[in-house]
């Protein structure tokens, strides 16, 4: 029991990291970026690939797999300046399914379908229990830096351009730079989750950078409300709470990942049409 | 201060702006008139760089600023209002106005690591100009709890914080109820006085009589006359662009 709550609570951890630098990108800024799970597949792979083929140890590969998330964060804002709002969320679907499909057929670097396989925990961090504690500690940094970013002025020049981005340009900001530098950081620090997900479960394929995570951050985000940092850590507890609650009841496994779902969708719902600033959230969803 | 020349605009089959051509003097109000469809309004929006121009160009300060991004022309001193309050909805009246205020908050790393340090005194500007304007307001008010008119004057207050040596305003008293539009008459007389240059469009042509130095009339994308009030409020032209020809 007492390994099953840490490995529950360190989802929960990892997913709270998922959760707060999507919220950056989609609360913040007003980029609705579902390719967010596709950087993370891009950090738990570069992470991967690094220390199981190329020999690098944890840390230096944990860095690089948030740098080159970040990389691809920033040049996935770039068209946002001529795609907005509905067309940009698809754009980056499109990048989400153009990365696993990357991760499918770049079988010389990523095992294709089979995936990457014998991922070791860091050196110290063998145990789940103290594997547990260092993604906390990522969490806690994370979440310290990104509140430290939208409570600054830099954060109220975001929330400006969710709000309008002509306008806010037309007061003198760059939305272009600011933009980049949103998905950049949103991107680093999902980036930081992938890796993180990958050394937790010691295997990783394509499935695992699907719909699923999306669908379970976008619930948490919603959930906990948009432009709330607290909200989105509130929200993946929920979430978790009720994804988990299913295993408590007799319902055939294979109905159980439809199931959370279709949940998560009929939560969302109600939240849009009843409380569209979430629980915890600053800002309506429009 | 502003020279706009042979400017043309056209969505679709409709030629909005035609060959406009005109100047602003600075520490001058100049009133940009005319019916309805005239093209002021997209005027307005090529020379902020809202809308890219289809030919023509436009100086600002003898630079040129036609392809200019909209942050930059803003830079260079172009700060305008809107025909239906823009405001950042889910900001607070502080936030809307800090925003507008601070010139450098779009630069991350500068504000990360707070080298920069936030000017003591932006909180009794902000109060200023809420009572210059005549807002008598929680700062901490979400800017949507406004009501239409006050979010017109708020407006203005958050173009004027905009660092700017050219102020442009759209239709600023349209669909305001009265007791706000002498308000807002005061507030532009008061601008008159501190000598900003202003460029507004209006359609309230006793208001314009009042507050305006030069008057430019357009009409179909072109414009149709320009000179003091007095004398361009009276040109037969002006009136039958606005009432029709005589019957």
């Amino acid at each position: 029991m007492v390994n099953f709550l840490i490995h529950i609570f360190t989802l929960v951890a990892i997913y709270g990291l998922i959760a707060i630098s999507f919220n950056l990108a989609m609360g913040y800024t007003g980029l609705v970026n579902l390719g967010h799970v596709g950087l993370m597949g891009i950090g738990a792979y570069v992470s991967a690939i690094l220390t199981t083929k190329f020999g690098f140890s944890f840390f230096p590969a944990f860095v690089l797999a948030g740098i080159s998330a970040a990389v691809f964060g920033a040049l996935l804002a770039l068209p946002s300046r001529r795609i907005k709002d509905d067309y940009f969320a698809l754009l980056t679907l499109g990048f989400m399914f153009v990365t696993s499909a990357v991760f499918i057929n770049w079988t010389s670097l990523t095992r294709g379908t089979l995936g990457v396989r014998g991922i070791m925990r860091p050196e110290g961090f063998t145990d789940p229990f103290f594997f547990f504690i260092l993604v906390l500690l990522v969490l806690a940094v994370a979440y310290i830096i990104l509140n430290q970013t939208v409570s600054s002025p830099f954060g109220r020049v975001l929330e400006a351009i969710r709000d309008d981005e002509q306008v806010a340009e037309s007061l003198g900001k760059n939305v272009e730079r600011a933009k980049i530098t949103a998905m950049a950081l949103s991107g680093f620090f999902v980036g930081l989750s992938g890796s993180l997900l990958a050394h937790f479960l010691r295997l990783i394929n394509p499935g695992t950078f699907w719909l699923d995570p999306l669908v379970l951050a976008l619930a948490a985000v919603v959930i906990g409300g948009l432009a709330s940092l607290r909200g989105s850590l509130v929200g993946v507890i929920l979430v978790f709470v009720i994804s988990e609650s299913l295993r408590f009841f007799a319902i055939p496994s294979s109905l159980i990942g439809p199931l959370r779902v279709m949940i998560f969708m009929a939560v969302l719902v109600i939240i849009v049409l009843w409380r569209p600033k979430g629980l915890l959230g600053r800002a309506d969803l429009d | 201060m502003l020279s706009v020349k042979n400017l043309t605009k056209h969505f679709g089959g409709v030629q909005a702006v035609d060959g406009c051509h005109f100047e602003i003097d600075s520490g001058k109000i100049t009133a940009l008139i005319g019916p309805n469809g005239a093209g002021k309004t997209t005027v307005f929006n090529l020379i902020s760089g809202f809308f890219p121009v289809d030919s023509g160009e436009i100086f600002f300060k003898n630079i040129n600023l036609t392809h200019q991004n909209i942050w930059r022309r803003s830079r260079a001193g172009i700060s305008r209002t809107f025909q239906t309050s823009r405001l950042f909805r889910n900001l607070s009246i502080e936030d809307n106005l800090l925003i507008a205020l601070r010139e450098d908050d779009d630069q991350f790393l500068k504000m990360f690591l707070r080298t920069i340090k936030a000017d003591p005194q932006e909180h009794s500007r902000i109060q200023e100009m809420m009572t210059f304007v005549g807002l008598d307001k929680d700062p901490h008010t979400i800017v949507t709890d406004l009501s239409y008119g006050q979010q017109k004057l708020f407006d203005l207050a958050r173009a004027l914080l905009n660092p700017h040596d050219l102020l442009m305003l759209d239709e600023p008293v349209a669909g305001v109820n009265p007791v706000l539009r002498d308000q807002f008459k005061k507030t532009l007389c008061a601008l008159r006085e501190k000598g900003e240059t202003v460029l507004l469009i209006e359609h309230d042509m006793d208001f314009v009589r009042r507050v305006a130095d030069k008057v430019i009339v357009m009409n179909q994308g072109r414009v149709l006359t320009q000179g003091l009030p007095h004398e361009v409020l009276s040109d037969a032209r002006v009136l039958e662009a606005y009432l029709g020809p005589a019957l």
